[in-house]
């Protein structure tokens, strides 16, 4: 089916569902639906094989004096993004598909806490997002919160949210998390029964920040690029290929080109990265220094091509702003050379150690049906036979002209999450020369283009993670309105059924095989026990009574 | 002249543990591609440095009984490495021996008492392990040491008995794969969690010792296996293979991961077994034929 | 096959070897940075007009213009530079060069603060302060006007425009 009869069938389906169809790209459908009909029409799109990118909530008043909910589903198979609409004014209860499409909860509470919504079933669980010693009745993403505004704290608070009980404490410090998080390991000897996750202890508010006088369009890449400081410069292109969408700006194709290499080169580097932390979770510290020995010369590739190791500063809306010229193109490809020979010799090293093997073997399972109903991303879908992947499923910047293969392994345990990522490594470098030999000519960057403003769009992008979603409302001069969704967002409820019978000593190597990135992610989570079949929703306090059974 | 040879033997181990310490270091810096302590000074003194740092170090105490534990353990390994620095100056006295049997067996009781006494759940936790690592290999380390110093038996048992002492010692000494005790990514620095400033800098000071006292007991074997124990190179030469064999264990940790808690320990106890049961057998023959 | 699975964790001393020693002295050497490093800014206060143009695409705001009563500061403070180089492709000057600095820790928190000083012209007709000299100076270079017409502020000049349109429609001001 094309995709102009898919959007005919869902046309169709809208009208009859009482809705109708706002706006139809070939990448996006924008459908407004009435509040009552949401549930059986976000069950329909599921039952059809969409599964939920995320859902954002938005402070309309000022536009039509209600608050909206936008629900993101995507169709695989026909690259195409559904974004249901459903709006209510202030008080009116909305409805929540948390029920119909598991892994809708964490937005939906994300929304209440954040602007104040009513969404139904959520009423009384406790925060989510946003600290226990927040004054009451304080939405910061509302328009009427000055972005700057401190609200006094009242500590007494925190003392109720943190179980008493003997569990296995991992943060907010620990060794092994690289920022700070909150587990809570409920063992049974050397096995791990259950977890209890509090995060969010990074949140810094950089939706709120987006919206604020001090940035605009121009100057929110750099600040995209600060969500995380391993896949920075996904976001930036994630931000700015959904501004470039709404705003329907012709990029040049040379930028689009750019932007992928970086983009793989940002992968490979990442990959590496996690390889080198893996084998030091296990305890192989030669793994450690050897791969981040290769890893290297990457980092130095990217300071060449964009003029920093981290944090590249090269997209803006509209291209980039570096050029890659025929000297620069001649050592990414002797270098990238060099790389993938050593990696492959110390892979095979890597692969080899006994300890490596047997204990990331069998452990930390996500079984496929857990890992389709949580709408897992990225290395995590892929190592549990979900053949996911957004640079193949719905195409953006240059990645039709680029062939390559998306590995997937069927064990769902550590070790097929390792040897996923240790095979993208291999096909991020093919796609990397392909490209070069294929650089288009022409300008880098389109001068001087419009946005319109209240023009919707939805970007999504590859990132070492998973998918990074983004998604724009846009305003006068800068947003008014942008979600990030981080792909480790998506993949940390999946930590609730992996970490069900591993050992402790792999429970660190399973949370760490997520990849977790939790500056991106700055969300909390909710336990849910999918596998019994029961969908019990049990609340941050409650998972640690589920534990003492 | 004895005398004074003899207190500078007793001496030595104290003095010079942590500069084998800094020699692994900076061979595992080398294999893995990193210059590790900079400079010839730093390259042999390292640990002294970091000894005397961590005694100027704030100390934070939690309990008593930490205190207590760090201590004890450290007069405990002394007290092995005097004894066995005897032994090696006068192996004919054989009550040494069965002195540095006896010292040598109440660290495995030892590491309950540490097991019981520690409440921080990383602690605990690291402390089990290192029980239970000790449970799968202290009875086996302990008979063939005492077969190895005390009976002169044929070529074949010898090199079983280095076999199984070999295999011990590198698990006792408390490094990859078996550093489960007190894995810094898994939980935390596990028995080193609660110790800071001049208690962990005697804690590490014993791990140090510990550690000679393996690798001279290692030394002395595979000098025992030469056979050359009782000449006047007997001494000489085990000193000299002591950082030889302490360096050589580095070099194999760095290739091996770090094992699992129930995996490691009975994959060392099954080849203990085999070794053992081979060494009764040797040791059947060599009676038999004699 | 065995012997390869054993042998293959030893392979590590033969690639350890192979590779030898790979971290540098730094900072016992010299920086390790290729060409396209972006490190902080340098303003040259000869070329700049003043006109704020980077500060208003600075994204975290390390650059600031102060108008105090007879002069325009441009203040750069590397604490919040991010090295972007966004007001080094904006400014129309070319007075903003990025440099490779980046060893930039103070003891002090003024000594990370550069300012850029400019007199500012005063109007021919009404006395009143209203553009940087050096911005007049280099706007006459770039654009055919007179000096008569770039010594007169913006309210005067409309002023005199109205005045001139005026007089051709017969209006006598």
């Amino acid at each position: 089916m094309s995709v102009k009869e898919v959007v005919k069938e869902i046309e169709d389906i809208v009208t009859k569902f009482g809705g109708l169809v706002e706006l139809a790209t070939d990448t996006a459908i924008f459908i407004e639906v009435p509040r009552e009909n949401l549930k059986e029409f976000a069950k329909w799109l599921y039952d059809s094989g969409a599964y939920l990118k995320t859902c954002a909530g938005a402070d309309e008043r000022d536009l039509n004096s209600k608050f909206a909910v936008y629900h993101i589903f995507g169709l695989d198979e026909k690259g195409l993004d559904v974004v249901v609409k459903i709006s209510g004014r202030e008080g009116e209860p909305l409805p929540s598909i948390a029920d119909v499409v598991p892994a809708a909860e964490w937005c939906e509470l994300e929304a209440r806490d954040l602007l104040g919504l009513r969404i139904q079933g959520h009423e009384t669980k406790p925060r989510h997002v946003i600290p226990q010693d927040w004054p009451e009745g304080l939405y910061p993403l509302r328009k009427d919160v000055a972005y700057d505004y401190r609200p006094p704290s009242t500590i007494e608070k925190f003392e109720e949210e943190f179980p008493r009980e003997a569990g296995l404490p991992v943060g907010p410090y620990h060794p092994i998390l690289h920022e700070p998080e909150y587990f809570e390991l409920y063992v049974e000897g050397e096995r791990v029964v259950d977890v209890f996750y509090r995060g969010f202890h990074v949140h810094r508010g950089i939706e709120k920040l987006a919206e604020s006088p001090r940035f605009t369009y121009k100057t929110i890449p750099f600040l995209a690029e600060r969500i995380c400081g391993i896949c920075g410069f996904v976001h930036s292109s994630c931000y700015v290929l959904a501004v470039e969408r709404a705003a329907k700006i012709d990029v040049p194709e040379r930028a689009q080109f750019i932007r992928s290499i970086v983009l793989e080169i940002e992968r490979i580097h990442s990959h590496l990265l996690w390889l080198g932390i893996a084998a030091h979770i296990l305890g192989y510290d030669a793994g450690f220094m050897h791969m981040w020995r290769i890893r290297e010369p990457v980092m130095v590739l990217a300071e060449l091509l964009t003029g920093s190791r981290k944090t590249y500063g090269i997209n803006i809306v509209g291209g980039v702003r570096r050029d890659i010229d025929e000297d620069k193109k001649k050592k990414v490809l002797d270098v990238l050379k060099n790389v993938r020979e050593e990696y492959k010799k110390f892979v095979e090293v890597l692969t080899s150690v006994p300890e490596i093997v047997k204990r990331a073997t069998g452990t930390g399972i996500l079984p496929k049906e857990d890992a389709r109903a949580l709408s897992v991303v990225g290395p995590t879908a892929r190592g549990s036979a979900l053949n996911r992947d957004v640079r193949k499923d719905y195409p953006y910047f240059a990645y039709k002209y680029a062939s390559f293969k998306v590995p997937v392994y069927t064990e769902g345990d550590n070790l097929a999450r390792l040897l996923v990522r240790v095979d993208e490594v291999f096909e991020s470098i093919n796609i990397v020369e392909q490209l070069l030999h294929a650089l288009p000519k022409g300008p880098v960057v389109v001068e001087s283009y419009e946005i319109p403003p209240f023009r919707k769009a939805v970007g999504a992008v590859e990132a070492p993670r998973g998918e990074d979603v983004h998604f724009i409302i846009t305003g006068h001069g800068k947003p008014y309105r942008w979600k990030v969704r981080a792909p480790t967002y998506q993949n940390l409820p999946a930590l609730k059924v992996m970490l069900r019978n591993t050992p402790l000593a792999d429970a660190f190597l399973t949370i760490a095989s997520i990849d977790p990135c939790f500056s991106c992610t700055d969300r909390a989570i909710v336990i849910r026990d999918v596998r019994s079949g029961s969908r019990k929703v049990l609340s941050l306090l409650e998972g640690r009574k589920y534990a003492s059974k | 002249m004895e005398y004074a040879s003899l207190t500078l033997l007793v001496v030595l181990p104290f003095l010079i543990a942590p500069v084998y310490d800094s020699i692994e270091r900076k061979v595992k810096a080398t294999i893995q591609s990193r210059i590790g302590p900079l400079g010839p000074v730093r390259s042999f003194l390292q640990s002294w440095f970091d000894f005397i740092k961590l005694l100027s170090k704030e100390l934070v105490l939690t309990s008593y009984g930490i205190a207590l534990i760090t201590i004890l353990e450290l007069v405990l390994v002394s007290a092995t490495a005097l004894i066995l620095q005897i032994h090696i100056f006068a192996s004919q006295l054989q009550w040494t021996a069965a002195l540095l049997i006896t010292f040598l067996s109440i660290s495995s009781a030892f590491s309950l008492l540490r097991a019981v006494v520690l409440d921080n759940p990383f602690s605990s936790i690291g402390a089990f392990r290192e029980f239970y690592i000790m449970l799968a290999v202290e009875g086996f380390f302990l008979s063939t040491l005492a077969i190895a110093l005390l009976i002169e038996g044929s070529l074949i048992l010898k090199i079983l008995l280095f076999c199984a002492i070999a295999l011990s010692c590198y698990v006792l000494s408390g490094r990859t794969p078996f550093d489960i005790a007190e894995a810094e990514p898994e939980i935390a620095s596990g028995v080193y969690i609660e110790l800071s400033g001049p208690l962990l800098a005697i804690a590490l000071y014993s791990l140090h010792i510990k550690r000679y006292v393996l690798a001279q007991i290692l030394s002395y074997t595979l000098i025992k296996l030469i056979g050359i124990t009782s000449t006047n190179f007997a001494l000489p030469c085990t000193l000299l293979l002591t950082p030889v064999m302490w360096v050589l264990c580095g070099v194999v940790s760095i290739m091996l991961g770090r094992t699992r808690v129930d995996i490691g320990p009975t994959t060392v106890m099954k080849a203990m077994l085999i070794l053992v049961i081979l060494t009764l057998i040797a040791l059947w023959l060599t009676v038999w034929f004699a | 096959m065995q012997v390869n699975r054993i042998a293959a964790p030893l392979k590590l001393l033969i690639i350890a070897f192979k590779t030898g020693r790979v971290t540098k002295k730094y900072p016992f050497g010299p920086p390790l940075i290729t060409e396209a490093f972006r490190g902080a800014i340098s303003i040259d206060p000869a070329k700049c007009w003043g006109c704020g143009a980077c500060v208003l695409v600075c994204p975290p705001n390390a650059l600031d213009i102060i108008f105090e009563k007879e002069k325009i500061v441009i203040e750069y403070f590397k604490g919040r530079c991010i090295f972007c180089g966004m007001c080094a492709d904006t400014c129309p000057a070319n007075a903003i060069t990025v440099t490779k600095e980046f060893e930039l820790a103070a003891t002090n928190l003024e000594d990370l603060k550069e300012d850029v000083v400019h007199r500012v012209s005063k109007c021919a007709v009404c006395g009143k302060p209203f553009a940087p000299a050096a911005e007049l100076r280099d706007v006459m270079k770039i654009h055919p006007i007179t000096e008569e017409y770039a010594n007169i502020c913006p309210d005067c000049r409309r002023k005199r425009t109205a005045r001139a349109f005026g007089m051709r429609f017969g209006a006598s001001i």
